[in-house]
């Protein structure tokens, strides 16, 4: 099983960057779609796409692979906390994004599947207040992405 | 500057998420933005504003991490082939970037910028052709990338 480590390893940084490299685009990809209203619902649902296709599959790979390295290396998490740690993080991480984030996510793509009604001034309240809690989601997530990463490097030990 | 190794990888292995990552998204904003012409400029833009904004200041800053490590460490780059390799890879990729991907990927966007004629079967051949060569860019760079992270990992030899 050890020899298995560098592949293990080659895989969980792979699988790191495809799945959670993607996420920090998001933000920029959704602010282009609030600047130009008529591809506002295009962009959330091309979100939402890349969310379903390859975060969410390979996050959950990303946890396959961690396991691997762990029986690989023969690490006992219960006695490494900064592992502890990082493994309860990814796991809030996906909650979040599971009953959180992807449900206001898909919300909001039905909230601007029609057009506004005529004369309104600006979007529905709901939206604005939707579009504030998917910003707010996405810096939560993108902090817990970046502790996560940083345990897994420094190795700190508590 | 052997104390600020820890930082320096924090900061590549970050960098390499958040810059090299987040291209992985393109294929898939092009591919919804085809099957919806009507948005398919908007999706060449934001993939373009996510360059412009995300993807290349970091992958320069990826560089100088990079550079930072192999300065803390200590390495003679040399006499480091797998590290000669990926420093090499990694040029290409930048090189690539911004002559052949950048490029093309500008044109399209100002192809697409005006809908087509009424009546046109399709995309116009130029479009057709430049669509597809957007294709095989992004294989390549996701092939140069796949490999440089191979050699950082791996460290082979």
């Amino acid at each position: 099983m050890e020899a298995l480590t560098p592949w293990f390893l080659l895989l969980h940084v792979l699988g790191a960057i495809v799945a959670f490299g993607p996420t920090f685009a998001f933000p920029i990809i959704a602010a282009a779609g609030g600047a130009e209203p008529q591809h506002g619902n295009f962009a959330l649902r091309a979100i939402d796409r890349v969310a379903k296709r390859v975060v969410w599959p390979l996050a959950l790979f990303q946890g396959l692979t961690g396991l691997g390295l762990i029986a690989a290396v023969e690490i006992d998490v219960s006695a490494t906390p900064w592992l502890m740690l990082g493994i309860a993080i990814y796991i809030a991480a996906l909650a979040m994004s599971y009953l959180v984030t992807t449900p206001n996510l898909r919300r909001l793509i039905e909230l601007t599947s029609a057009p506004p009604p005529p004369g309104a001034s600006g979007p529905p309240p709901e939206v604005v207040a939707r579009v504030a809690a998917s910003k707010r989601n996405g810096m939560i997530q993108s902090v817990l992405i970046v502790v996560i990463v940083l345990l897994m490097v420094v190795k700190p030990a508590f | 500057m052997q104390g600020l190794v820890p930082l320096f990888l924090v900061l590549h292995v970050l960098g390499a998420i958040v810059a090299f990552g987040a291209t992985f998204a393109f294929p898939w904003l092009a591919g919804s933005g085809a099957r919806e012409p009507e948005h398919a400029n908007f999706a060449l833009r934001a993939i373009t504003m996510v360059f412009d904004r995300w993807v290349f200041p970091l992958a320069l800053v990826q560089g100088l991490t990079g550079l930072g490590l192999i300065a803390g460490l200590g390495i003679d780059l040399l006499a480091t082939p797998w590290l000669l390799l990926g420093v090499t890879l990694y040029a290409v990729a930048v090189t690539f970037v911004l002559t052949v991907t950048m490029p093309n990927l500008r044109k399209l966007i100002a192809l697409t910028a005006t809908p087509p004629p009424s009546g046109a079967g399709g995309p116009p051949p130029e479009v057709a052709a430049r669509a597809s060569a957007a294709r095989r860019n992004r294989t390549i760079q996701e092939a140069l990338i796949v490999a440089i992270v191979f050699l950082m990992v791996m460290k082979p030899g």
